[in-house]
Parts: structure tokens; sequence; C-alpha cells
């Protein structure tokens, strides 16, 4: 059952890429708003500021998941794409 | 619904016949699946995987509405108003799931194909090779999948009564869909249940989406709210202090990790039609918590101007009471309003109909196909599995019909179980060193402890207590690993195993 990967392209695996996870727990770190002092609801637009920066945090996550998926998982199973 | 003051404008009629099409459209479903595919009952590749086959678009849409349910739309704005932004972790941790996805489905996506595993105990088994291991992650997996197919009941009944005002009484809805979805699931495996997934997906996606519009339309915008919230509840705007700190750094890790080994979402893994497919419903899915999780909460939020001071048992009526009032305000609302609910019921099916045929694989596949019956044809192992499925149906239905009142916390126990399998399923893909004692005596120490705090009531520090069992798992099934390491030759076996 076993598939070889197209052409030569290298095998990857996210989890092999030390750099990817440093990355990650940065990210994972930013996501728990611990800093913004207490009480502080500035709003931006209608919406508290800290809220703001949660939401860019999460987005930059979500596109660094999706460059991650793309280029660096590549473990060989393309042969039927 | 009616008894707590809310006229749903869309009672009635309309609201039966829209529920109705939707039953017959999954059947349909059900029957050309199986008018396609007649020989996928005699596989169990087939019918418990879609034969490996499933496309980006379907995967995606599996994905999303096995991991949407209706408790989404439904449930989640009505903790949108009551917290305030607090609430707004209900978007992370949709993402922190894809994250967790990261950390084991490229590899076990490969060993999927390779091993030609059927479900996330069947990984455990060829990983670990004791019977015992097996057996008490697939009790685990099972008993948490039963717990989460009760709740899709019982959710099923009480939106099919409310959509309808009571005019479709919660029993009848229960029977109702239940055995639409037997039937649809039994015609069609895996197949069945990810097209009308992919039907259910689009119909939530667009009544959430008009929920939004209308609210932002006629009840106002976050600003609104913002003013309110600072006159009365500053607390809701500010960022959570101390204990709701940890809870939402608990709330990241548990779903994060909870989630993703949902069983019935491991199953789709193996699934894809490639790699490449895999990877794009990941990509696709990284994205659609802005699209579900954030509109429901900026709806909660828009709530909290449209309808100020309600309490808890009012706010849990938020999204009836925001849909009735948009569907007064015209034609295109009136439908718009009549398809999300429609599409609240079919989210919720969907996510039973993906639990139930989970559940029926692991007993047939990894109980009576491993344990009981080796030699039992592909045939005879589904036929197995869709016998002890139907009798857990009709057992839960049962419960669901009328729920036991002092037995509720067993009843509860789904993440704080589910969590202990993810040791064996994720570290064993890398970790060659790890071995099956520990992790057994990992898994069920740690099981045992997260039920007990459970069913005690407590929860330490305000951590979940799922949390609690798996960080004692996760330190019994390290140190023992360390301790008493398994042979070289069970060290090399596990390295050539699991290498890619």
């Amino acid at each position: 059952m076993s598939r070889k990967p197209v052409g030569n392209a290298p095998r990857r695996e996210p989890i092999r890429t030390r750099w990817i996870w440093g990355v990650f727990a940065v990210l994972f770190v930013l996501l728990n708003p611990w800093y913004f002092p207490a009480g502080s609801s500035r709003l931006v637009g209608g919406v508290p500021l800290w809220a703001w920066v949660i939401l860019a945090v999460c987005l930059a996550l979500s596109v660094f998941l999706h460059f991650v998926c793309a280029v660096y998982w590549q473990t060989g199973d393309e042969s039927d794409e | 619904m009616n008894d707590s003051g809310v006229e749903l404008a869309f009672a009635g009629a309309s609201g039966i016949t829209v529920l109705v099409a939707y039953g017959l459209l999954m059947l349909g479903v059900g029957v050309i699946t199986w008018l396609a595919n007649r020989g996928l009952h005699q596989s169990v590749d087939e019918y418990y995987l879609g034969g490996r086959g499933l496309g980006v678009m379907v995967l995606f849409f599996t994905f999303f509405a096995t991991q949407y349910s209706g408790n989404t739309v439904v449930g989640y704005p009505p903790q949108a108003y009551r917290v305030g932004y607090a609430y707004l972790v209900s978007i992370p941790f949709f993402i922190t799931i894809i994250l967790a996805y990261l950390v084991f489905a490229p590899r076990l996506y490969t060993l999927g194909r390779r091993l030609s595993l059927v479900t996330p105990v069947d990984w455990i088994h060829h990983r670990f090779q004791s019977r015992a291991l097996t057996t008490v992650a697939a009790i685990l997996m099972l008993y948490a999948l039963a717990n989460y197919l009760l709740e899709q009941f019982v959710a099923i009944g009480q939106g099919v009564s409310g959509l309808t005002g009571g005019t479709i009484p919660y029993q009848v809805g229960v029977v109702f869909f239940i055995v639409i979805m037997v039937v649809y699931s039994w015609l069609g495996g895996m197949r069945s249940v990810a097209y009308t997934d992919t039907m259910q997906g689009i119909a939530l996606l667009f009544g959430v989406i008009m929920l939004l519009v209308g609210s932002l339309m006629y009840f106002g915008t976050p600003g609104d709210a913002a003013a309110i919230m600072a006159a009365n509840t500053p607390e809701k705007l500010a960022p959570p202090d101390g204990p709701g700190l940890l809870r939402w750094l608990s709330l990241l890790l548990l779903v994060g990790v909870g989630a993703a080994v949902y069983p019935h979402a491991v199953q789709r893994i193996f699934s894809a039609r490639s790699e490449a497919t895999l990877k794009r419903s990941f990509i696709r899915m990284a994205y659609m918590p802005f699209a579900t999780a954030g509109v429901v909460f900026v709806v909660g939020i828009i709530g909290i101007a449209a309808f100020p001071g309600l309490d808890t048992a009012g706010s849990e009526q938020l999204v009836g009471r925001m849909a009735s009032a948009l569907a007064n305000q015209s034609a295109i609302f009136y439908w718009a309003m009549v398809l999300l609910f429609g599409g609240v019921i079919a989210a919720i099916v969907s996510t039973a109909d993906s639990v139930l045929l989970t559940f029926c694989s692991i007993v047939s596949h990894d109980l009576y196909g491993r344990f009981v019956n080796r030699d039992a044809a592909q045939s005879r192992q589904i036929m197995v599995g869709k016998l002890v499925g139907l009798v857990a149906v009709v057992v839960l239905v049962i419960i669901a019909w009328y729920p036991p009142a002092t037995l509720y916390q067993i009843f509860v126990l789904k993440f704080e179980l589910l969590i202990q399998v993810a040791p064996a399923l994720m570290i064993g893909l890398y970790w060659t060193r790890m071995s099956r004692r520990a992790t057994l005596a990992g898994m069920v120490i740690g099981a045992i402890f997260a039920s007990a705090l459970t069913l005690a009531g407590l929860r330490p520090l305000g951590l979940f207590n799922g949390l609690w069992g798996f960080l004692l798992n996760l330190a019994i099934c390290v140190g023992g690993s360390l301790l008493l390491p398994p042979s070289m030759a069970e060290q090399n076996r596990a390295r050539e195993l699991t290498h890619v």
C-alpha cells in the first residue's frame, strides 16, 4: 500500500521542523490575553482593543497553519491527485 | 418554547415542511449512494471510509459538520451574551484543533494507508499489540461516543419541538430524525454520511451568515452593545482576569487536543483520497472558526443590544428570540431563519451520524473482528456493527426519552475520557520507547481520576477535569516508559512500524 513520493520531492513532516514549533509556541502564548492591563476596555470601532489583538493573533495562526500545511507537509502520497 | 414567552414566527406548517423536506433529502442521498455503490456492504474500507476516496470538498464539509454541531449556533451566542468578550476564546479553540492535527495527522494518514487502518483503535492495536490496551481504548471511545450521541438525540428533540413551537412533540422529532439517520447510514455508510454532511454544512453556513446580516441590519452593531456593556456590565468588555485566563488556557488545550482525537474526526483522516486532499481540507478548516464561531460570537454580542437584561434561562432562548424577530421583518429573513433552524437540526443530525458510524466501526472492526470472530467476513463484521449500533441507538433513545435525573453525571463524561487516549494515539506515533504497560496504566488511571473528579463535582484550580486526568496520564505514561522501557526488539519493531 505504501506509495512513492512524486518525483524527487523531499519528504517533510511538520513535526520534524523545530522552528515551526517555535513559531507555534509564540503564537499560542500570544493567543492567551494575559498581556493586557486588568480592566482595560478601550474601544476601537465599538470592539475592545484587546479583542482586536487576539483576533489578529488568531488570523496569524490560521495563515501560518496554511503555510505549514502547504509547504512543510510532504510525506509522499501524492500519486492520485 | 412558548411557555418561556417566545413566539416563534415560523412555528407550525413552514417549520414542519422544512424539517420533513430535510429528512426526505437525507434519505434520498442514502438511497442514491446505495444504488451507485452496491458493493459497499462487502468491504470495511468501502462502508466505513467511503473507499478511502473522499475528495477535498466532501472531506472538508464532513470535517466541518462533524466539528461544528447545532450547539455551536444555538448554545454559543447565549454564552457570549452572558460572559461578553471573554467568550472570544471560542474562535481560537477551534483553530487549535487544526494545530493539534498537524502534530499527528500527517504521519497517521501515511500509516493509515500503509497498514489499512480503519479506526483510531486499529492504530493503537498495531502500535502496542496489547489486547488489554486495545480493549480499554475501545471502551473509553465507545462510552464517550455513546454519551455524545445521547446529547445529540436530546438536542434533536429539543430543536425540533422548539422550531415548530411544540407542534411536533419532542419524542416525535427524536424518532423521526433518528430513523432517517439510521436508514441513510445503513444504506450508504461513510459516503452517505459525508454527502449529507456537505448538504447540512452548506445549510448551516448560509443560515448563520443570514442571522448575522439580519442582526446587523435590525438589532444594531457591536458598538451599540459595547455602549450598553460599558454602562451596565463593564466587566464584559475587559480581558479575562486570573481565573478567567486559566479557563481560557485550559479551553484551548482541552478542546484543541480533545476534539482532534475525536474518534470520528480521526477516522476522516483515513477517508481522505490523498495527502493533498487532506492538506487542502485542513487549510480550509483553519479559517472556518472566523465564519462560524466568530459569526455566532458577534450575534451573541449584538444580542446584548437587542435584548438587554435577560437572565440565564432567558438568554438560553437568545437565538430563538432573535430569529423570530428577524423572521417578522421580511419574507427573505423569514425563509432564511426557517432554513437556519432546519440547518441547526441538520447539523445535529450530521454530528450524530458521524458518531454512530464510528461507534459501529469500533464495535465491528476492533472488537468483533479482532477478538470475537477473527475469521468473520467483512460483510459480517459490518452487519454486526450495524446491529450493535441499532441496539445502542434504541437504548440511548429510551434514555433520551426519559432522562434519569440522578444518573445525569455519568452521561456527561466525554472529553474527560477521550483525551486519555491521546498519548497512545499521538506520542505512540513518534516515541518508540513508549511502553504498552505504562501507556495502559496512564490511560486507565487518567480516565478514573478525571471521572472521579467530575462525578464528585470538583474542579481543582478551575482547570477542566479531563486536563487533570490527561496530565496524570502523561506523567505515568512517560515516567513508566523511561523507568521500564520495552525490549530492544520491541523498540525496533515500533521504529519500523512508524517509519515514513
